[in-house]
């Protein structure tokens, strides 16, 4: 895997064929986690929080600075029918540099807030662990989207 | 499927991202518009005068050189 490369759950495809998100209409978190953990598409059931077999949120990194528990929210998320490509999408995510942050950022977890059982939809490479205290951090979507769903060639 | 996202990006990939995003927010604009949620309305129109703000910005520098 290379830095920026995202990676959707195994489990995410079968919550999404059972109905359990509203993409565009919940709310979906991106929470940083240590190198504690190496989270892969196989990842039993992976979750923000308990109530799956994988609670990602207890590898979080230390909340602080510009960084609060659970992480920023994906703003303004949108599902949009694109060139014949249902593409779901959202603002990028930014957190200001401050000496107060994580200082061992690894993975990004995106997950479903709103969802009761708080479950992960996939997660964000970082490449190596990131010291956000050391400056401002960012991360842009592909500009095709956050994932898309296509017709089989 | 999924795509790879940017650690830190330069600022040209930044309008790269702008200008796709761009057009899917005026997708969802519609689609909202046509839904009536105001709330999610305004907060998307805001997002696409961010990013349209920038945009300009950058080809404004471009011209200037």
């Amino acid at each position: 895997m290379a830095a920026g490369d995202i990676v959707f759950f195994d489990q995410f495809l079968v919550d999404v064929l059972e109905s359990l998100h509203d993409l565009e209409n919940n709310t979906i978190k991106l929470g940083l986690i240590t190198s504690a953990v190496t989270p892969s598409a196989t990842t039993a059931d992976p979750r923000w929080g308990s109530g799956g077999s994988t609670n990602l949120s207890t590898s979080q990194v230390t909340p602080g600075g510009n960084y609060s528990s659970g992480g920023p929210t994906i703003g303004n998320p949108t599902v949009t029918l694109d060139s014949g490509q249902a593409v779901f999408d959202g603002d990028d995510i930014s957190i200001s540099q401050n000496a107060s942050n994580p200082t061992n950022a690894r993975w990004g977890i995106i997950y479903n807030d709103t969802d009761t059982g708080k479950r992960a939809l996939g997660y964000v490479d970082l490449g190596a662990a990131i010291d956000l205290s050391a400056g401002d951090f960012a991360i842009n979507w592909n500009a095709s989207g956050i994932m898309t769903l296509n017709q089989a060639a | 499927m999924p795509h790879t996202a940017v650690i830190n990006p330069s600022r040209d990939q930044q309008m790269v991202r702008s200008i796709s995003r761009i057009k899917r927010l005026r997708l969802s604009i519609e689609r909202a518009s046509t839904t009536g949620n105001e709330e999610k309305l305004a907060s998307l129109q805001a997002e696409l005068d961010r990013r349209m703000e920038g945009v300009t910005a950058f080809k404004a520098e471009l011209d200037s050189l």
